[in-house]
C-alpha cells in the first residue's frame, strides 16, 4: 500500500471513529441508566470493537493498542462478571476523550503515552486486574528457511468439504507453490461410494512434497481445513533430486491407470443395457481422473479428462442423442493419449492461476492529502440527480448552436421564421434556467446536513456537568433531522456549548435551591432546532432561576458596559436587558467555576452567531426559567439583499438583517450624546448614515424624509439611513480577497444578473465599528 | 474481467482496505455494510468470494453466511470471515455454519491478498 492510499484510508478511518466515538458515548450515557441492558451493552461492544479492527489496519496502532484495553473491560460486563458503575462509565467516557486525542496523533507511533491515556489505564485498572498481562503478544519469528526437505502428506478431505467452498484440488495446487509434489490418489471411497453423491468428496490422497520453505508454510496450506479434514504432515530426509521426480510421474500413472481402468469397466456395463449404473461409474472415474491431472498438475489431460466428464453428463441428462459410445471412447483414448504425454504445460498451470498486480503506487500520493478537514458525505441519491442534471444540461446546451446556424442561413427579411426561431430560443432557454435552477437546489442541499451531528454530543457534556456540580438534569432534544449548511454546522457546535454550558451551570439551581422553591427535582434543558421560513431556529430552554433584568442593568453600570443615561434613553425592554449578557467582559457570576466563565463570554457566542448572519434573542422569567433563541439563516450560500443607493454608489444590504424599511421626516432626528437618535413608530432608534459608516461623500440632503433601513443585530437595533431603497435582488455573497478581506465594512461581494459586482455591507457589524468615533 | 468480491463489514475503513488491496490486484469489489445488506447484494448478483465480518448490526457475518449456503449459487462459493475475533470458538461456530476460513484484523493487505489468492484458486 503506497502513502496515497494509507492517508486516504486514514481519512476514511477518521470519519468513521468520529462517529463510533459519537456513538459510543451516546450508547454509554444509556447504559450509565441501564445498566444491565445487553443490547445496549451490546452496542458500546460493537463500537470499540469496530474502532480497534479498523483503527490497527489503517494504521493507528496505537488507539487500537488503547481500545484493546477498555474493550477487554466490556468485555467483563458483557460476560457478566463486572456491573456498569458510574465510575466505570466515567473512565470509558474519559477514554473517549483519549480516542479522540490519539486520532488527531494519527499514525505517529511515539511511544510516549500521553497523561490522559495514563490516568484512564489507571481508571481502568481495577475493573480488569489482569491488564497488565495484556500486553500485545509479539510476533512469533518466521523460522529461517531450513534448507531443502521432504514431506510425506496424507490428505483425506471431509465428504463435505466442497460445501465450505474448498476445493480440495486448490490445496494441492497450492502446495506446488512450495516445491515439487508427487501425488498418489486413492479413489476407492469413490469408487465403494453407494450411492454416490456428485456433491460429495471421496478422494485421498498422499503427497510427497520436496520444498526450501519452512514446515509452517507446508501447514499453513491446510490451515482452514485440519479441523475438519484428516491432514498429516510428516517432515523426511531430503532425497536426490532425480528421485523424486520419477516417483511422481510413476505415482500419476498409477492412479490415471485406474481411472481408465474404471472407465472401461463402465462403458461395458452401459453396452451390456446397464446404462444408468455404467453412467454413474464412468462419472466418478472422470471426476477422479480430472482431479488426478489437475493435481499432477497436467493442463492438456485435465482438459481432455474434462471432456470425457462433459460427454458422460450430457449422456445422463439426455441430451446427446445416439452415438455416444464411439464418442465417449473416441475422448477416453484422447484423454488417455494426453496423460501418457509429457505434461508440457506444466509450468503455465503451477504459477498462480490469478494475475497479482504488483502494490505500486497508480495514484499520485497528494491527491488525497488535504481533503480531510473539507470532506463532506454525500447521500448517493443527491449524487445520483445531480449526474441526471448535468447530463440534461448537456443535451440542453446542445440545441444552441444549431439556432445560430438556422439564424445564419434564414432569410433576413423573413419575419416570420425569425419570430419562430425566437420563440423555439426562449424555450429552450426556459429549459436551460430550469436545470440550472435544480441543479443549484441540488448542490446546495448536498451543503445541508443535520444539525443532529451538533446535537450528539450534547447529552454527554451536560450529564458531566451535573455530574460535576451535583445537580439533577435532564436534557431533551428535538429537531434533530432539521438540516443547516455544512458551514454552520460546523461553526454552531463551540457557540452552543457556551450556551448550553451556561444554561446547566448558571440556570439550573442546586438541588437545595430548587427543593426550597417547590421546583421538581430533576432541572430540564430543552434543545430544539426548527426550520421558519427560510431561517433555521435552534431554541435552548432551561426550567431554572430565570435573568433578572434590573440586576443585569445595574451590573452593565457597575462595569461601565452601559452609562444610566444610555439605558434610559434607549427605553431598554426586558429583552435588550437580557442581551446585556451577550456584552463584551459581562458575566453575571464573580465567580469563577472550572465550567463556564473561564474568561470566555456571551460575546463570542454573539460574535459567533453573528459571523453566520444570525441573531440571538432572549426571553426570560424570574424563578420560571430561561429561553435563548438563535435563528441561523439555513442556507448561507444563496439568500436575499437590499439593494441601496448612497452617494452616487450601490450596495447591497443583506435582507435577514433588516427588520424594516421605513420614511423617517429629518425633522425628529435628534442627537444625544453625541448620538444621533430618531424615534419609529414609537421606538428610539440610533441612527448611523451609511454614507458616513462607509467613509463616502456625504450628499446633501434636500428631501425632508430619510431613507431608514432598521437594522436587527445581536446588540440591539439600528437605523441605518440611505439614499435611496433600489429594490430586492436574490445573491450569492462571495468573500472578498486580497487587500478587500480587511475591510470589516463589508461580508462580500455579489454579481448581479447583469454581471456588475456590488459589494454586500455588513450591518451587523457596522453600527459597533462606528461606535467609538460616535461617542467620541 | 476480474473475480467478483462481496465485501461486507460495518466498518467503512476496512471495506476501503480490502477495496484498494483487492482492486489493484484485478479483483472487482462490491460492498455492503451489514450482512442484510450482504444477503441482498448476493441474492441479486453473483460474487466469487465473499469476505464478511462477523459481528455486524442486522445481521451477523455468521447469520448471513448459513443464509448464503442455503442458495444454489453460494452451494459451494468461498466464503471468508473477516473478524477480531481470533477466539478457536468463534472459528469453530464459522467454520460449522460453511465458512471457508478467515482472517484475523487487524491484517496486513498482503495477507488478505494471499487468503484471497488460496481460496480462489480454482
Amino acid at each position: 500500500m503506497d502513502f496515497g492510499d494509507l492517508e486516504q484510508l486514514q481519512s476514511s478511518f477518521r470519519n468513521e471513529a468520529d462517529d463510533l466515538l459519537t456513538d459510543l458515548g451516546g450508547a454509554l450515557l444509556l447504559l450509565e441508566l441501564d445498566p444491565r441492558n445487553v443490547e445496549v451493552i451490546n452496542r458500546v461492544f460493537r463500537a470499540m470493537h469496530t474502532l480497534k479492527g479498523s483503527g490497527a489496519s489503517a494504521g493507528f496502532r496505537r488507539l487500537a493498542s488503547f481500545v484493546h484495553h477498555v474493550e477487554d473491560v466490556f468485555n467483563r460486563i458483557r460476560n457478566q462478571q463486572l456491573q456498569a458503575t458510574p465510575e466505570l462509565i466515567d473512565a470509558t467516557l474519559k477514554a473517549c476523550d483519549c480516542c479522540t486525542l490519539l486520532l488527531e496523533l494519527g499514525g505517529t507511533d511515539s511511544d510516549t503515552p500521553l497523561p490522559l491515556e495514563i490516568e484512564v489505564l489507571a481508571a481502568l485498572r481495577p475493573f480488569l486486574p489482569e491488564m497488565d498481562k495484556a500486553a500485545a503478544k509479539p510476533h512469533s519469528p518466521n523460522p529461517a528457511s531450513q534448507g531443502r526437505a521432504r514431506y510425506q502428506i496424507a490428505f483425506r478431505p471431509n465428504h463435505e468439504i466442497f460445501f465450505s467452498g474448498t476445493d480440495p484440488a486448490s490445496l494441492l495446487l497450492e502446495l506446488t507453490d512450495l516445491g515439487e509434489i508427487a501425488t498418489q490418489c486413492d479413489p476407492s471411497d469413490l469408487l465403494a461410494a453407494e450411492p454416490f453423491d456428485p456433491e460429495h468428496s471421496y478422494l485421498r490422497w498422499e503427497i510427497t512434497l520436496e520444498t526450501s520453505q519452512s514446515e509452517d508454510k507446508v501447514r499453513a496450506v491446510f490451515q482452514f481445513v485440519e479441523d475438519d479434514c484428516e491432514v498429516s504432515i510428516e517432515r523426511q530426509e531430503p532425497p536426490s533430486a532425480a528421485t523424486s521426480a520419477d516417483n511422481k510421474a510413476s505415482r500419476f500413472r498409477g492412479a490415471t491407470e485406474q481411472c481408465f481402468t474404471a472407465l472401461g469397466f463402465a462403458l461395458q456395463q452401459f453396452q451390456s443395457g446397464e446404462e444408468q449404473p455404467g453412467l454413474a461409474t464412468a462419472h466418478r472415474a472422470a471426476q477422479t481422473l480430472i482431479s488426478a491431472c489437475r493435481a499432477q498438475p497436467h493442463a492438456e489431460a485435465t482438459t481432455a479428462a474434462r471432456r470425457v466428464l462433459d460427454a458422460v453428463l450430457s449422456q445422463q441428462e439426455g441430451t446427446l442423442e445416439g452415438g455416444w459410445l464411439p464418442k465417449v471412447k473416441l475422448l477416453i483414448d484422447a484423454a488417455r493419449l494426453a496423460v501418457d504425454s509429457p505434461a508440457a504445460t506444466q509450468v503455465a498451470i503451477a504459477s498462480p492461476l490469478i494475475p497479482v498486480a504488483p502494490l505500486e503506487a497508480t495514484t499520485a500520493p497528494e491527491s488525497a492529502a488535504g481533503t480531510a478537514a473539507t470532506s463532506i458525505r454525500v447521500d448517493a441519491a443527491k449524487l445520483d440527480a445531480l449526474m441526471r442534471l448535468a447530463g440534461e444540461l448537456l443535451v440542453a446546451r446542445g440545441a444552441l448552436p444549431a439556432f445560430a446556424e438556422r439564424l445564419e442561413n434564414e432569410d433576413s427579411t423573413d419575419h416570420i421564421s425569425r419570430i419562430a426561431i425566437a420563440k423555439e430560443m426562449r424555450d429552450s432557454g426556459a429549459k436551460v434556467s430550469r436545470i440550472a435552477d435544480d441543479l443549484q437546489a441540488t448542490v446546495m442541499s448536498i451543503r445541508m446536513m443535520p444539525v443532529r451531528q451538533v446535537f450528539q454530543r450534547f447529552p454527554r457534556l451536560v450529564r458531566d456537568i451535573a455530574r460535576n456540580l451535583d445537580k439533577n438534569i435532564e436534557l431533551q432534544i428535538s429537531g434533530e433531522n432539521t438540516e443547516l449548511d455544512k458551514t454552520v454546522i460546523d461553526t454552531i457546535g463551540d457557540p452552543l456549548t457556551h450556551i448550553i454550558r451556561n444554561a446547566a451551570d448558571h440556570g439550573i439551581e442546586s438541588r437545595a435551591e430548587r427543593a426550597a422553591s417547590g421546583k421538581p427535582p430533576v432541572g430540564s434543558i430543552h434543545l430544539t432546532a426548527y426550520t421558519c421560513g427560510s431561517n433555521v431556529v435552534i431554541e435552548v430552554k432551561d426550567d431554572g432561576k430565570g435573568l433578572d433584568a434590573e440586576k443585569l442593568k445595574k451590573r452593565a453600570v457597575e462595569k461601565g458596559l452601559l452609562t444610566e443615561t444610555a439605558i434610559a434613553a434607549m427605553h431598554m425592554d426586558d429583552e435588550a436587558a437580557f442581551k446585556i449578557i451577550l456584552l463584551p467582559g459581562f458575566s453575571t457570576l464573580d465567580k469563577v467555576t472550572s465550567l463556564s466563565g473561564r474568561g470566555v463570554g456571551m460575546d463570542v457566542v454573539r460574535n459567533a452567531v453573528e459571523a453566520l448572519r444570525g441573531v440571538i434573542h432572549i426571553q426570560s422569567e424570574m424563578g420560571k426559567g430561561s429561553t435563548l433563541r438563535i435563528e441561523l439563516p439555513a442556507s448561507l450560500l444563496v439568500s436575499k439583499g437590499i439593494r441601496v443607493a448612497v452617494s452616487g454608489h450601490e450596495v447591497v444590504l443583506p435582507i435577514d438583517t433588516i427588520r424594516n424599511m421605513v420614511k423617517v421626516p429629518k425633522s425628529v432626528v435628534r442627537t444625544v450624546q453625541g448620538q444621533q437618535i430618531a424615534p419609529v413608530r414609537g421606538t428610539v432608534f440610533p441612527m448611523l448614515w451609511l454614507a458616513h459608516a462607509l467613509s463616502f461623500q456625504r450628499m446633501e440632503e434636500r428631501r425632508a424624509e430619510l431613507a431608514v433601513a432598521i437594522i436587527e443585530t445581536g446588540s440591539g437595533p439600528y437605523g441605518l439611513v440611505v439614499d435611496h431603497f433600489l429594490g430586492e435582488i436574490e445573491i450569492v455573497v462571495k468573500p472578498l480577497n486580497g487587500v478587500l478581506a480587511n475591510l470589516p465594512e463589508y461580508v462580500g461581494a455579489a454579481i448581479m444578473g447583469n454581471g456588475k459586482t456590488v459589494l454586500v455591507v455588513n450591518t451587523e457589524k457596522l453600527f459597533s465599528l462606528q461606535r467609538p468615533t460616535a461617542t467620541a | 474481467m476480474g473475480k467478483r468480491v462481496l465485501a461486507v463489514d460495518d466498518s467503512l475503513t476496512i471495506r476501503q482496505l480490502i477495496k484498494m488491496t483487492l482492486s489493484r490486484a484485478g479483483y472487482e469489489v462490491v460492498e455492503a455494510e451489514d450482512g442484510a445488506k450482504g444477503l441482498q447484494k448476493a441474492s441479486t448478483e453473483i460474487f466469487d468470494l465473499v469476505l464478511s465480518d462477523i459481528n455486524m448490526p442486522n445481521m451477523t457475518g455468521i447469520e448471513m453466511l448459513r443464509s448464503l449456503r442455503k442458495l444454489a449459487p453460494y452451494k459451494f462459493t468461498p466464503i471468508v470471515l473477516v473478524t477480531t475475533e481470533s477466539q478457536p470458538e468463534k472459528k469453530q461456530e464459522g467454520k460449522a455454519a460453511g465458512a471457508t476460513g478467515w482472517i484475523v484484523k487487524p491484517f496486513e493487505p498482503e495477507q488478505l491478498l494471499a487468503v484471497v489468492t488460496k481460496v480462489l484458486r480454482c
